[in-house]
């Protein structure tokens, strides 16, 4: 069965390269342009890993990944920080705000697959 | 046996004749009867019969004796010399000696003894107790002793100059002349009521030291000292072992071998001065005669001490009157002034030393002189006045000019005073040179001249007021200042004329003259409003000083002013400027914070700006880097090799550009102190690992050899993993980039005992080296290995890909880990680059 995985991110050519990366690679990506589409999508869908971007509108990554967390039936599923911040201190803030992962942008196509399978495994 | 035999022989003879039998008789009423001891022996000196004299003599019986041997009556120490008796009687028949005999009862008396041998071949010995006559003997030569002794005693007595002396010889003359065993003189002292031993003679004089000897009766266990010092009398102790005498230290002079002493007390004039001490080892040693010469000698040294008492006062006198002399003689030649002695008509009688030197007058002269001869004309007669005021009323004095020989005066103050001497009245006078307070006083008025000088022409107003507040005295400069006449102002109230009662400002003058007048001290410095004649103000700096009468009173005070009207109008001036000055200080200060906010608020700008560019510039490269990817996989359809190429390309030049928005990013963040290092334990094998493998395509792929050197003892660090990940990076690409041909060696060891700066404490470092076999650094671009924007050109255009950041970024990474990195290298051989970081993670934040 094919895994799902929600793609939260407002940038449209960012959105395809992952889901194209993603779903060539047999995943079923559901994309969500901005936070709260992307919490409520969540809830509805139950997805085996989120991904998430932190630059977003309106409400920043760490804002949603603390709401996903507050929602019972995500606790489990791994949130990944995808973020081209690379601040001192990034890392850190995603993983106090409850994600499970960080990756740095850009992405190296050839790998990321197979750093989104580690989590998935596990 | 002996005993037996002789009977034996008596029994045969009885029955011989009876005419033999009459000599016999008779021969025995000799031998019955004799006076002196008969002992009949065989050769061998076994007694055979003795007659009742040595019977007596003895204390045997004559039984008694016949069974005894001569060793058992002669005493020990004289039994040897039985046998040479023997052998010398049988040589010469006669032998005759003197023997020390002992009694029955154990005492021994000297006996003389000759001894002959009979026609029988039996020994007779005719035994004379010569006790007696050897005590004559003794008796006589203890005399003569006593005598020679005696004799040297009165030879000392007129010889020795001391006291001290004479005591020495005495005891030495007593022991070495007199044959005493020790003797000793002890000295009464006075204050301690003790007998000193201040002379002794004799093996055994030691003992001296340790004992006290009282000369009053005020100590228990009194001697014979004690006793003779007391009494005045000779005290003898004739026995010491006879106990009835309770001399303290008897036991111990009987410990030393004295038998017998004697003391004899020494007069010093009309008392007891000390005593003398002799000791013998022979008991019943003094008798009358003795005692009688010892007393004799005591006698003459008493005689003897009075002579050197009596010698010694004397020359103490001499010495005192010498003395007496000589002081009065620098008395009065040491005196400062001059000193002169004479009579009712004016003739010197004795003057001192000083007298010829200040008046230029010999000796000779003086003694010629009048005493009004000293002095010039007009001073005669007042002179002449003083002196008949000294005879008549007994002193007087004067001062004068002394009038000197070669003409020079000099101011004198004379004394004189009426003394008798031998029936006549005299003057004895004193006279001091008083020129130099002559010379004082005329400074003094020139001085307090020249002070009415300072006063008038001083360039300060200088004012005398009394308490009730009258002007007494102002200076010319005071005067012309105010604008008075001192006849004018003096005797005018200080109110009124150069005070105004209230000053500009409200303030109480009157009352403030006053205060200064009751508190000095406080208004030692004061400042106030005074008016000039014209009505003028002006401001003067007054210094008061006040002048007390004896009983503490106000008397006067003085005054000394300046006027400080211009530089309080300066004060003023400059008051004004400051607080101008002081606003526009504030105004700055205001501006200053700001500008500092407003910096803060830029920084915070510049902050957000970093972050926006970081991921406004990689948003685009994501997809660049990602799709060129993407369709480089095939994941997008199939490319031809020309379409593969050209997107490499594509995708080479995004990464280049990813580096370099990196690297630019890094080294803004850490000029802008805004970068930031971290700390976490994690395992540095893994790291090291993990860089290489990732590495090492590329190293393949230029066909170079990677070699990694990790020592075992290598573990956790705590440090920032991802910038050491970032340098170890860094470095390894440089050395692959930089090397065509050879190989990249990585080496990491622990230094356990590294001191990072010459003063730090040792602390565990890591050292990471990483070598190559490239090109090399030439020594002079060293230096500038580090700084951003460098990279190290070989003269050609740029063949090296990279920002020329990497190593200025690892360098200030390095700094925050609290690190070090250095190179080394030889040009066309290699280099290495060492990273020192510590294992405890010394982070700088």
């Amino acid at each position: 069965m094919k895994k799902t995985i929600l793609l939260i991110e407002d940038n449209e050519q960012n959105s395809y390269l992952t889901t194209f990366l993603l779903e060539t690679h047999g995943f079923n990506v559901v994309a969500a342009p901005d936070g709260s589409i992307g919490i409520d999508t969540a809830k509805k869908l139950i997805p085996d890993l989120i991904l998430l971007d932190i630059q977003l509108p309106m409400m920043d990554g760490y804002a949603v990944a603390k709401a996903l967390r507050e929602v019972d039936s995500l606790k489990p599923i791994p949130i990944i920080a995808v973020t081209s911040y690379a601040m001192v201190g990034d890392r850190e803030k995603c993983l106090a705000a409850g994600c499970t992962g960080y990756i740095e942008k850009p992405i190296n196509p050839e790998t990321f697959v197979a750093e989104i399978s580690t989590y998935l495994r596990s | 046996m002996t005993k037996l035999s002789v009977k034996n022989q008596s029994t045969n003879d009885a029955g011989e004749d009876t005419g033999r039998q009459t000599g016999e008789a008779r021969y025995r009423a000799l031998f019955e009867y004799a006076p002196d001891g008969i002992l009949i022996a065989d050769s061998q000196s076994h007694y055979l019969d003795a007659n009742p004299s040595i019977c007596k003599m003895l204390g045997y019986t004559r039984d008694e004796l016949v069974c005894m041997h001569a060793s058992d009556i002669i005493v020990q120490t004289e039994v040897q010399y039985i046998q040479p008796a023997l052998d010398a009687i049988k040589a010469d028949s006669d032998y005759m000696r003197e023997w020390q005999l002992k009694r029955k009862d154990g005492s021994v008396f000297s006996a003389e003894i000759i001894a002959t041998t009979m026609p029988d071949g039996n020994l007779l010995g005719v035994i004379r107790d010569i006790t007696v006559l050897k005590e004559q003997q003794r008796e006589i030569s203890q005399l003569s002793r006593l005598y020679a002794a005696l004799t040297k005693i009165n030879r000392a007595i007129i010889w020795l100059p001391t006291r001290e002396d004479l005591f020495k010889k005495v005891c030495q003359i007593l022991v070495d002349e007199g044959g005493f065993h020790m003797a000793w003189i002890g000295w009464n002292d006075d204050e301690t009521n003790q007998l000193i031993p201040v002379a002794s003679w004799g093996e055994k004089n030691n003992h001296l030291k340790n004992i006290k000897i009282y000369s009053d009766d005020s100590h228990e266990g009194l001697g014979l000292t004690n006793a003779a010092f007391i009494s005045g009398e000779p005290y003898i102790f004739n026995d010491m072992l006879d106990e009835s005498i309770t001399d303290s230290w008897r036991d111990e002079l009987v410990h030393l071998g004295f038998r017998a002493s004697a003391v004899f007390p020494i007069q010093l004039k009309d008392k007891i001065g000390g005593t003398l001490s002799v000791y013998t080892d022979q008991a019943m040693f003094f008798h009358d005669k003795e005692i009688a010469l010892l007393t004799e000698a005591t006698g003459n040294i008493s005689f003897s001490l009075e002579n050197l008492e009596r010698e010694e006062k004397r020359k103490e006198a001499e010495s005192i009157a010498e003395n007496e002399s000589l002081f009065s003689d620098m008395m009065i030649e040491s005196m400062p002034g001059i000193l002169y002695f004479y009579n009712h008509e004016g003739r010197f009688l004795r003057w001192n030393n000083n007298f010829q030197t200040v008046s230029g007058y010999s000796n000779k002269e003086i003694a010629k002189m009048h005493p009004l001869d000293f002095f010039a004309n007009e001073e005669k007669s007042a002179l002449a006045e003083k002196i008949s005021e000294v005879f008549k009323h007994g002193q007087a004095f004067i001062e004068a000019n002394l009038l000197s020989k070669n003409g020079t005066k000099t101011p004198y103050l004379f004394t004189g005073r009426n003394v008798n001497f031998k029936g006549t009245d005299c003057l004895v006078g004193m006279g001091i040179d008083i020129s130099e307070r002559k010379n004082a006083e005329s400074k003094l008025d020139e001085s307090e001249q020249k002070y009415g000088e300072l006063v008038e022409s001083a360039n300060s107003i200088i004012l005398r007021w009394n308490a009730q507040g009258y002007i007494t005295f102002l200076n010319s400069f005071g005067l012309q200042f105010f604008g008075y006449s001192f006849e004018e102002i003096i005797g005018q109230h200080v109110i009124g004329t150069i005070v105004p009662s209230t000053d500009s400002a409200g303030r109480d003058l009157q009352n403030l003259m006053q205060q200064i007048c009751l508190d000095t001290k406080v208004f030692e410095q004061n400042v106030n409003e005074n008016i000039r004649r014209n009505g003028e103000s002006v401001w003067i700096s007054w210094t008061n000083k006040v002048v007390l009468d004896p009983h503490g009173q106000v008397l006067e005070i003085l005054s000394i002013g300046n006027d400080i009207t211009e530089r309080l109008k300066a004060e003023k001036e400059i008051r004004q400027l400051n607080a101008t000055l002081e606003k526009r200080v504030i105004e700055r200060t205001e501006e200053l914070q700001k500008a500092l906010v407003r910096a803060e608020a830029a920084d915070k700008i510049k902050s957000a700006f970093l972050a926006t560019m970081s991921h406004e510039l990689r948003t685009p490269l994501n997809s660049i880097i990602g799709f060129t990817g993407i369709i480089l996989q095939g994941m997008a359809g199939p490319l031809n090799a020309e379409q593969s190429k050209q997107l490499g390309m594509v995708r080479g030049s995004a990464k280049h550009l990813l580096e370099l928005i990196n690297d630019v990013l890094d080294i803004s963040k850490i000029e802008a102190g805004q970068l930031e290092v971290s700390a976490e334990r994690f395992d540095l094998v893994d790291l090291i690992d993990r860089v290489v493998n990732g590495l090492r395509p590329a190293i393949e792929k230029k066909g170079l050899q990677l070699y990694t050197y990790i020592s075992n003892d290598l573990g956790h660090i705590n440090s920032d993993r991802r910038r050491l990940e970032q340098i170890l990076i860094n470095l390894i690409n440089n050395a692959i980039k930089f090397t065509e041909e050879g190989s990249v060696t990585v080496t990491a060891e622990l230094l356990n005992d590294f001191k990072p700066s010459f003063n730090a404490p040792p602390t565990p470092f890591l050292k990471l080296s990483i070598a190559d076999t490239g090109i090399g650094i030439k020594p002079e671009d060293l230096d500038l290995l580090f700084q951003p924007f460098r990279q190290i050109d070989s003269g050609l255009s740029r063949t090296h890909d990279g920002t020329g950041l990497g190593l200025a970024i690892c360098r200030r990474l390095l700094e925050l880990m609290g690190g070090q990195i250095f190179a080394v290298s030889e040009w066309s051989k290699g280099s290495e680059f060492i990273v020192l970081l510590p294992l405890q993670g010394a982070i700088k934040s």
